[in-house]
């Protein structure tokens, strides 16, 4: 006995079924196929179009720990974007008391990251070093109250105390002068501890640093005040790209090559923090020092509102005129220099 | 026939209108009991967050207290008697000698407390590899003044734990520190000084 069954409908089932399984195999397949190209798009771009000569050795000096202040350079050199452009970068990590100005200044690294006001004093001491590249665009420091403590304005300020970073008193004092305010000033470490514990009213901070620590340590940003020295007419610019002059005379090249490929570097990092977020952390792990990734992505988020001005979609190099005047006049009248060094000898921008 | 189907078309109808409002009255049991069930479970681990806190805190207190008993007590010792600065030395020892739960234990003196040529003036005593080590700490790279451990105590004017620090140079080694301000008066030649209290800082750090 033979039994005949209708199968054009059971057909009809194999064939749509067997038509999407080909589909969603070949989507896996090109999803994956994109996936590995973009995973290794970035890097084989850039090595196919690197330099094919052999890689200038080159040391960076950040004035800091790893995070994610140095977030470009970290980027940089784990990307392969210094190697595109011909160099073979060494970070030297930061040691406690050996400051970054001891070994530009001895010739010890061929680049180094400086705040303006630390770069001006070094010149000014006789290291002949020069700014090629300025990269923050605003001052970050700030002063930071408790709203409990009822200081509102800066005239509140009067007669308080305030816990300000040993050695870093300049630009404090020129507010507190500027704004004539009678304030006692209590010189404290790196950290937040003594304004936490209401040991002094005022505390100054890093907008992209100790702002975010007091938050972590149990404070609502609205139940803090906050005064911005750039708002009060103290915007100190702070990060540049330093190197002695006769680097830049010897090598200008190899000058504009760093400069350029740090700036590719924060770009990435600003447009990828993720990705950054995850260099950096394995660099700081690498160095034995904590990491927290929500301190770390605060830092890189208020790095790109101080490097990117607003606006603007990219890094503005350039130091005016006006600006540098003004840091140096500050510290001339502050007896830190004794004579401000000429714009153009300090300032000598690369070719972008 | 068609009586056939008009009854199929009714029971249907009725098996999918008592479905569905089962399925409907399921579905809000469902969700009550969901959310019910989910507040009493956030409100029974909220609880034993809460107590697990409480507990992990009063066993550290236990440890803490029993440390912070040691200083306060030296601090008593200090400031009984003029001792000089070799006999506070000699007692510093004795206390970590004798107190094998301290690691290591410090007076902290103020500015040129010992003259206008030193700045720094703070003998410390420590445990290394079994033994009981000595050195003086304070200099340019090792400011004490604005370190938490001397600072905090000096401006609230009462004792303190720091928070966990890693003590490079000088204990080398991650730590948690208990200081008490203490008092002494100096007398210099025939003249009371204004500031005739000086405050010295003991120092111990339980690892």
């Amino acid at each position: 006995m033979m039994a005949d069954i209708n199968l054009s409908f059971l057909k009809k089932i194999h064939w749509e079924t067997f038509i999407f399984i080909v589909m969603a195999i070949a989507m896996m397949s090109c999803n994956g196929k994109m996936k590995k190209e973009s995973n290794s798009g970035i890097k084989t771009g850039i090595v196919a179009s690197g330099n094919a000569g052999k890689l200038r050795e080159v040391t960076f000096l950040p004035y800091w720990v790893t995070n994610a202040q140095f977030a470009g350079y970290y980027v940089a050199q784990e990307m392969g974007i210094y190697k595109k452009y011909g160099i073979d970068l060494k970070i030297i990590p930061y040691q406690p008391f050996i400051t970054s100005t001891d070994l530009i200044r001895d010739g010890k690294t061929d680049f180094a990251a400086l705040w303006l006001v630390n770069a001006l004093e070094l010149e000014a001491s006789g290291a002949d070093i020069v700014n090629i590249a300025q990269l923050s665009s605003r001052s970050s420091l700030m002063l930071v109250t408790k709203k409990k403590s009822g200081i509102k304005t800066l005239k509140d300020m009067n007669g308080k105390r305030a816990g300000i970073w040993s050695g870093f008193e300049l630009q404090p004092k020129a507010l507190f002068n500027k704004y004539h305010l009678d304030i006692k000033i209590v010189p404290i470490g790196s950290s937040n501890n003594l304004f936490l514990m209401d040991g002094v009213d005022i505390t100054n901070a890093n907008w992209f640093d100790e702002y975010h620590s007091i938050i972590n340590s149990g404070y609502n940003p609205d139940e803090l005040n906050t005064f911005f020295f750039a708002d009060y007419g103290l915007n100190f610019l702070e990060d540049g790209i330093y190197c002695l002059s006769d680097k830049l005379k010897k090598d200008p090249k190899l000058c504009a090559d760093f400069v350029n490929a740090t700036l590719e570097g924060w770009m990435y990092a600003f447009n990828n923090p993720d990705k950054a977020i995850d260099i950096v952390v394995n660099y700081a792990q690498k160095a034995k020092l904590p990491a927290n990734r929500i301190h770390q992505r605060w830092m890189l988020d208020r790095y790109k509102d101080l490097y990117i001005p607003k606006g603007k979609t990219t890094i503005n190099t350039s130091l005016s005129e006006k600006d540098y005047h003004f840091v140096a006049d500050v510290l001339k009248q502050s007896g830190l220099i004794k004579q401000v060094p000429l714009y153009d000898n300090f300032y000598q921008p690369v070719k972008r | 026939m068609k009586n056939q189907k008009e009854k199929k078309g009714l029971a249907f109808k009725l098996i999918l209108f008592i479905f569905t409002s089962v399925a409907i009255i399921f579905s809000a049991i469902f969700l009550y009991n969901y959310n019910i069930s989910r507040k009493i479970v956030e409100r029974n681990l909220k609880l034993s967050a809460e107590n697990l806190t409480v507990s992990t805190v009063s066993k550290v207190d236990k440890v803490l207290s029993s440390i912070q008993k040691i200083p306060d007590n030296f601090s008593k010792i200090i400031e009984s008697k003029d001792y000089s600065k070799e006999e506070m030395i000699k007692i510093l020892r004795q206390e970590v000698e004798n107190n094998p739960e301290i690691y290591g234990c410090a007076l902290a003196f103020e500015p040129y407390y010992y003259g206008t040529t030193q700045k720094y003036c703070s003998p410390y005593f420590y445990r290394k590899s079994g033994k009981i080590e000595f050195k003086y700490i304070g200099d340019e790279k090792y400011d004490y003044f604005t370190m938490d451990w001397y600072q905090i105590p000096k401006e609230l004017n009462h004792p303190v734990w720091s928070e966990p620090y890693f003590d490079e140079g000088a204990g080398d080694a991650v730590m948690s520190t208990y200081s008490v301000p203490l008092y002494r008066e100096k007398k210099r030649e025939e003249t009371v000084y204004r500031h005739s209290y000086r405050r010295c800082f003991p120092r111990l750090a339980a690892g």
